[in-house]
């Protein structure tokens, strides 16, 4: 049955309301016209995996939304995990140890800190947000069964 | 979307087919969807003969407050349309 693994793909991506609200209707819709034309068009293809990119769309938007009351908590992880890892690399630079510094010491260092803790900040935010990433919704006809 | 739906249910491929290119079938789903989230349409799975292949398609129909906003948004519509010597 032509659309059978894109529904697959949806129950494995969305939340389970979202999967029956937005994409099931759009799979079945195609399934039911390429059942009658006995032969499926590349836009009809196209026309559902619209509709699972923008279903996707709706479920990220709205767990972002729902991090929102776990900011300050995302926000003191974050910090936490990038200060420890800056400071990996203050370790690394063998500043006022008088060691041999693993970094060079020129011009461009300022530069490159920064970047390395500007990606360090980015990583540690995806982290600690996954850690709040809301759980992923099930439907309730699916619960029924 | 909701003055197509008034006459009777109707399925997402019905309401692209009747819009005359309107909607998009790409976009229709999730923009019913929202809708269906915001109370503006309710809808319901086909039922199927026992035997039946593949997913139940499903019919949308307004809601009464779906209804009430898009009466809502045409006054406002209007308003707004009317020039300012028409306004007096």
């Amino acid at each position: 049955m032509p659309g059978t693994w894109m529904a697959r793909v949806g129950q494995r991506l969305l939340h389970g309301d979202t999967f029956e609200m937005m994409l099931s209707p759009a799979i079945a819709d195609f399934q039911f016209e390429t059942a009658i034309r006995s032969a499926a068009r590349p836009g009809d293809y196209c026309a559902v995996f619209r509709a699972l990119l923008g279903a996707l769309w709706f479920d990220v938007s709205g767990d972002l939304l729902a991090l929102k009351s776990d900011v300050d908590l995302i926000a003191l992880l974050t910090l936490l995990q990038t200060s420890y890892y800056t400071f990996m690399l203050v370790l690394l630079s063998g500043l006022g140890t008088g060691t041999l510094a693993l970094l060079e010491m020129d011009s461009g260092f300022v530069t490159r800190a920064l970047a390395y803790v500007a990606g360090v900040s980015v990583a540690c935010l995806l982290t600690s947000s996954a850690c709040f990433w809301p759980p992923r919704r099930t439907c309730q006809s699916e619960t029924e069964d | 979307m909701l003055d197509l739906l008034e006459s009777s249910e109707r399925y997402g491929l019905a309401l692209v087919d009747a819009s005359g290119g309107r909607l998009k079938r790409g976009s229709i789903y999730v923009t019913l969807g929202r809708m269906e989230a915001k109370g503006f349409v309710a809808s319901r799975q086909e039922e199927r003969a026992p035997g039946a292949i593949g997913l139940p398609r499903r019919l949308y129909r307004p809601t009464a407050y779906g209804l009430k906003v898009r009466d809502a948004f045409r006054l406002l519509r209007d308003a707004l349309a009317l020039k300012p010597a028409e306004a007096k």
